[in-house]
Formats: C-alpha cells, structure tokens, sequence
C-alpha cells in the first residue's frame, strides 16, 4: 500500500515537471492569424503572447475598420492559441499517470 | 559470430547516421545544411529550411498533413533546395549527432527558436526571408505566397 502510494507520488511529480516543460515549450509554438479583409496578421504564442501584428496600409484610413478588424483578429488567435495550449497541457498532465477524474488540478 | 552479432546490432545506427535525407509526403528533405548548401550551389537554388518540433509542435504537425501533402507545395518545392530540421522532444526520434546538428541550426537561422518556422536561404548563406507559425485551418496560401516570393 505504502509502495502503491510512492510509485504514485513519483508518477505525480513526473507528470507536473512534464507540464512545467510543456508549458515552457508552447513560448516557442506560434500560431498565425490573418483577418477575414486580410489586412491584418497576427502571430502569438500557444501561451498567448502576442508576438507581431502586421497592418495593411489600407486600414490606416479607416480607424474604426482598424479597431473592428484588430479586435476580431486578436480574438480569433487568442482562441486558437488557447485551444492548443489546454490541448498540449492536458495530453502532458496525462501522460504516465491513471485517469483519475481532478488529477488535472494537482499538476497546475 | 559474435562480431557479426554486434554488427548486424548497430545496422540501423550506421545507417542512420549516414542517411542525410528524409522523405515527408513524398517530398525528399535534406538532413545536413552543408550538403543542402552544396545542392543549392550546385542547382543555382535557394534552400527552404523548415524548422519543427515533430513530436511537440501541434501547428507543424498540421501543416505536415496540410501543407507538404498537397500538389501545389510539391510544385512549389522544385523551385528549392529542402532542409528539414527537426528539434523532438523524445530523444529516440533523431540520433543524437543529427539532434546536435539540428540545434546548431538555431542561432544562425531561428534566433528566436520559434515553430513552425520557414526561413529562405540563398547559395552564399545570406537569409532571405521568414515566416513563423500556422493558423491549423488548412489555409496554406500565404506559405505558398511565401514560397513564390523567394524562390531563386
């Protein structure tokens, strides 16, 4: 029993250093996001960062264009980047360990 | 009997550390920048260089279905040399030469260590252009846009 809940401690601590370098990991993956107008592209991180925002020309005439396209685009990508983010951290936080339901909790 | 047991147990390792070529959807990669660098000279043709996480990097794994399967990135890579780096997680995926030749890579093209990433390089090394990351909606017209716009 006592050996059950060591080999289970273990399996723990590997699973969160595997989360901590995932997490660490999504600062490298970016995402690209481009507006429907094209006029503006967007690229983050899969931890949300946002790295560049590239504007069209275009849009500097038109500034409440500017403001409706920029909020859409950044909503879209921080989307995006989340999804991939709760995806890569829920696949590390399982890795090695049982599907105990709220195990998810003790790796954040 | 035991040498050839030895032997036939390091095959796959002599052979892949002497592969310096991948084929991914079909389409053959280079492992080597120098070899890529000879090819480029050779054929008067700019190198892709394509850096992933193979085995982490959720957007390079789609662009790999999205992208490097597709007939328009198969025609659009005859215009170039390709050099695929990759930079796994699992240790087992690359030989550990391959590994430290794919990091080298790092700080001369991918500074930043950002996936997926495009870079073009030309015959006399000089980095042309870049291009870092994937919406994952299979929306490839700007990597062709990309390929286009710098190929030699």
């Amino acid at each position: 029993m006592l050996g059950d809940m060591m080999g289970m401690m273990g399996k723990l601590k590997e699973a969160k250093e595997k989360v901590r370098a995932t997490k660490e990991r999504m600062n490298t993956i970016e995402l690209r996001e481009v507006s429907e107008d094209k006029n503006i592209t967007v690229t983050l991180t899969a931890n949300r960062e946002i790295k560049t925002i590239q504007l069209d020309d275009s849009l500097l005439s038109d500034k409440s264009q500017l403001e409706i396209s920029l909020v859409n685009t950044l909503n879209k990508a921080i989307k995006k980047a989340g999804e991939v983010h709760d995806t890569e951290l829920a696949a590390a936080a399982k890795d090695g360990l049982p599907n105990i339901p709220g195990m998810e909790a003790f790796l954040k | 009997m035991k040498r050839y047991f030895i032997l036939f147990l390091l095959l796959p390792v002599i052979g892949l550390s002497q592969s310096d070529k991948i084929s991914v959807a079909d389409v053959s990669w280079h492992l080597n920048y120098e070899k890529a660098l000879k090819e480029s000279k050779k054929e008067n043709k700019n190198i892709l260089v394509y850096f992933t996480g193979s085995d982490w990097c959720a957007p390079c794994k789609k662009l790999k279905t999205d992208f490097f399967e597709t007939a328009d990135f198969k025609a659009a890579s005859e215009n170039y040399v390709l050099l695929y780096v990759d930079i796994p997680m699992n240790k087992d995926i690359l030989s550990s030469r391959q590994l430290a030749h794919n990091k080298s890579l790092l700080p001369k093209l991918n500074k930043k260590s950002v996936f997926p990433l495009f870079t073009v390089v030309d015959s006399k090394e000089r980095q042309l252009d870049k291009m870092s990351g994937y919406n994952m909606t299979g929306e490839i017209r700007y990597h062709l846009e990309f390929m286009e716009k710098n190929k030699g």
